[in-house]
């Protein structure tokens, strides 16, 4: 019935899910037999209705649910033994997350200091975050006094400044303007912190490398992001929009005006009106 | 009802070294039947102040013969507000412990009479795209979309004629904010009902506002109609969507098609352009 | 209603700001061991001045620091009657009642200009001083940064279930005091539980950043005592001096 498409190789992923499943009352499945792997240094984005198993899957990452399957990160099992070795490898960042401390500069060094992390390495941090995001203007400031942008922000920083290997953010980045939000993801590049994120904005998917599609809790799609977003049918029979380029090139080439996917509107437009 | 703000101000924590000013002067008039929008800063004050939660600072604002100043008093001010309802973004603190009681709770307070309780209560869950299967799940532990919606079964269950919604769509993929923005429209065209929709995200009002409010610095600094999803100095304030941008930039290339902001329209008018 | 700003840290800049939490919350725990001693009208108005002045230089609005007062009116009042009814003088009892009006505005300095995590770490450096439990530093303070958290997150919940209830018909705004005080019982359970939860949310919070009850701390807490810290504990000391040398 759905289409499930594999990436053509099968590799050793740095995140692997296999045979995921899940339920809460052992009736109802939230997740059924997830296979999925994701490379190394590769980012992911996972789309899907409302009800899918998004949050689900991020909760069982994070190694807050027990589960049917195995999940293994970085070579870790997800379970509660690893809970300490698997902090390094993982950060999951919610919207109801909370925040420990009152003003922004404690709560950036909040989870360095309780790993006793030298003075000058938490300087170093933050000066290597205030690079992008000139963070020193709101450091002083209680947290609660901030606009939902720099909320936002300072929220998924306090965990990225423990540079995980992956940070899983659960539809955050709707809450930032679009050039904080191209600051983050730079920011999480240079610091080699892989991205998981659980979007509600088909824009951003183009964003990641990789994506995958819930539907009812099963893997109803998966792959490149680009390979991924040009299945039209699929994505718009589960209820989903495409990116604004692609659904214009798709339709666009369906009355024969263009002949690919155009990601670029200058490349576009110069081969509408040659 | 017909609102009306006459020189409103709001102004809070003036006992501070930083008071927040969020209205300032502001005068403006929605007319019954109408879709409205408004973006800015904290711009949930709106919806608080015609719930009458807060009061004006300065000024005053009129539902229908009713005037509220910072000063005036209101007898049972219930029968004002069943009139309205007001949904906040983030603050999803349900009074009850399941979905069904919720919404009796709502029914009851602003004095919702139907023969048949129960069926009303399924219908307005299934208004909203929810199941009965949700009639006694405890609505804090539902997720962010599924929160707003069971509000929204709320809020219509007692039939108001203004309905005040801050960010409804955020969260909601594609195929929810096509069904609502129909929705939204059979409300304003088939019960007169008024829609006002508190949003930075305006792709959500296009093709259903009626007339569109800009709040920057405490001061309306525009207010139009639909034509002004095209125009420049709207986006001094809000980004621009991509159709929008992707339009503009094949103006400019010197090719002369029309605005449209729903993208098939979109596509009829490059096809006929480039032909 | 509820005004967030008036029970939440108030990020000014301000010299009372700077002084070491440790050192606030000792002259606090001055000024109410000379109020429990023996009168004496000059050091009563020196530190009534001493507060009026900390109010004064805190850069947070004086009025701000005055509604903590205001929610005690009531029990002002009673202490009023009560020490009437046992035939005390007004003098007395005008002056029993500015040390207590006082030392609710001395609270809410502190309050005002403290973050919640300075206080919990002010405190257990308090505790440990007296060497009263032979735990560690970090759990002592993160054990009283809870407990002021806890508060506070109640009174949010509070607040913002208020508010969601009124716009559900639920009328706060409008009510007169006694439905008011239902309308809290009514909601008390609720958000109760609600707060529980949110707490218990923090504390997981805490885990996943990274936070363990067996850590040693390796630095030191705060920063460097400066010019107004030393100031601070002089005029402290100077009103015990005063006390033991003209007032004994």
């Amino acid at each position: 019935m759905y289409n499930k498409l594999l990436s053509g190789v099968i590799f050793v992923g740095a995140i692997k899910l296999k045979d995921l499943s899940y339920s809460y009352d052992g009736k109802n499945k939230v997740l059924s037999e997830i296979n999925f792997n994701l490379r190394k240094d590769k980012t992911l984005s996972i789309i899907g209705t409302s009800n899918s198993g998004k949050t689900t899957l991020l909760k069982i990452l994070n190694g807050e649910l027990e589960y049917q399957g195995e999940v293994y990160i970085n070579g870790i099992l997800v379970n509660s033994n690893n809970f300490g070795a698997l902090r390094r490898c993982i950060a999951v960042v919610y919207r109801d997350s909370s925040f420990i401390t009152d003003k922004v500069k404690d709560e950036l060094r909040y989870s360095l200091e309780n790993i006793n992390l030298s003075p000058k390495e938490i300087t170093k941090r933050i000066n290597g975050i205030n690079e992008y995001f000139n963070i020193n203007r709101i450091l002083n400031k209680a947290i609660d006094s901030l606009s939902i942008n720099d909320k936002t922000l300072v929220k998924i920083l306090s965990y990225a400044i423990m540079e995980p290997s992956y940070i899983a953010i659960d539809d955050l980045l709707i809450d930032l303007n679009t050039r904080t939000k191209i600051l983050l993801l730079n920011y999480l590049n240079s610091k080699k912190i892989t991205l998981i994120n659980v979007t509600s904005d088909m824009e951003d998917v183009l964003y990641t490398d990789y994506v995958l599609c819930l539907y009812n809790g099963i893997d109803a799609i998966d792959g490149k992001s680009l390979e991924v977003l040009k299945n039209e049918k699929i994505l718009k029979r589960l209820g989903l929009s495409l990116p604004f380029m692609i659904d214009l090139s798709i339709q666009l080439e369906l009355y024969g005006l263009i002949n690919r996917v155009y990601l670029n509107k200058e490349a576009m437009v110069k081969n509408l009106w040659k | 009802m017909e609102i009306v703000f006459n020189k409103l101000s709001y102004v809070e924590n003036k006992m501070s070294s930083s008071p927040k000013n969020y209205l300032d002067n502001v005068s403006l008039e929605i007319k019954q039947g109408s879709i409205i929008g408004f973006i800015g800063e904290n711009i949930s004050i709106i919806g608080k102040l015609l719930m009458v939660i807060k009061r004006p600072s300065k000024g005053e604002l009129k539902l229908d013969n009713i005037v509220v100043k910072r000063t005036s008093h209101i007898n049972n001010i219930n029968l004002l507000r069943k009139k309205m309802a007001f949904m906040i973004d983030d603050n999803f603190n349900f009074i009850t412990d399941n979905v069904k009681s919720e919404i009796e709770t709502v029914m009851k307070n602003y004095n919702y009479h139907t023969k048949d309780v129960n069926k009303h209560i399924v219908d307005s869950l299934k208004i909203v795209g929810l199941s009965e299967d949700y009639l006694d799940r405890d609505p804090n532990e539902l997720s962010y979309t599924e929160k707003k919606k069971v509000n929204l079964a709320c809020m219509l269950s007692y039939n108001p004629e203004v309905i005040i919604l801050e960010n409804f769509e955020k969260g909601l993929i594609a195929r929810e904010r096509t069904y609502f923005k129909n929705l939204f429209l059979k409300l304003k065209n088939k019960f007169n009902k008024t829609i006002i929709l508190l949003t930075k995200d305006i792709t959500f009002m296009f093709g259903i506002v009626d007339n569109l409010n800009v709040i920057n610095n405490a001061k309306i600094v525009i207010s139009g109609d639909a034509d002004t999803f095209y125009e420049n100095k709207l986006y001094k304030y809000i980004e621009m969507p991509k159709i929008v941008e992707f339009t503009k930039y094949v103006q400019e290339q010197g090719h002369n098609i029309l605005e449209y902001v729903d993208i098939k329209e979109l596509i009829k008018e490059i096809y006929r352009n480039v032909k | 209603m509820l005004n967030k700003l008036d029970y939440s840290y108030n990020d000014e800049i301000s010299i009372i700001h700077r002084i070491n939490p440790v050192i606030k919350l000792f002259g606090l725990f001055i000024y109410v061991l000379i109020c429990l001693l023996k009168y004496n009208n000059y050091l009563f108005i020196a530190n009534l001045s001493f507060i009026f002045l900390l109010m004064l230089l805190s850069n947070v609005n004086i009025l701000r620091n005055f509604k903590l007062v205001w929610k005690f009116k009531f029990i002002i009042l009673i202490m009023y009657v009560v020490m009437y009814h046992y035939q005390m003088s007004i003098a007395d009892i005008n002056i029993i009642v500015f040390k207590f009006i006082f030392f609710l505005v001395y609270l809410s300095v502190i309050y005002y200009t403290t973050t919640k995590e300075e206080i919990g770490i002010g405190l257990s450096k308090i505790v440990n001083i007296f060497n009263l439990i032979g735990i560690d530093l970090r759990k002592i303070a993160s054990f009283f940064t809870n407990i002021i958290t806890s508060v506070i997150c109640f009174f949010d919940t509070l607040g913002d279930t208020l508010i969601s209830g009124e716009i559900k018909g639920n009328v706060y705004t409008h009510s007169n005091i006694i439905d008011k005080y239902k309308l809290y019982v009514r909601y008390f359970k609720k958000v109760y539980k609600s707060s529980k939860d949110k707490m218990k949310k923090r504390k997981n919070d805490m885990k996943y950043k990274l936070y363990n009850d067996n850590i040693k701390k390796r630095y030191k807490y705060g920063k460097k005592l400066g010019i107004y810290d030393y100031l601070f504990i002089l005029i402290n000391i100077g009103f015990i001096v005063f006390y033991i040398l003209k007032v004994r």
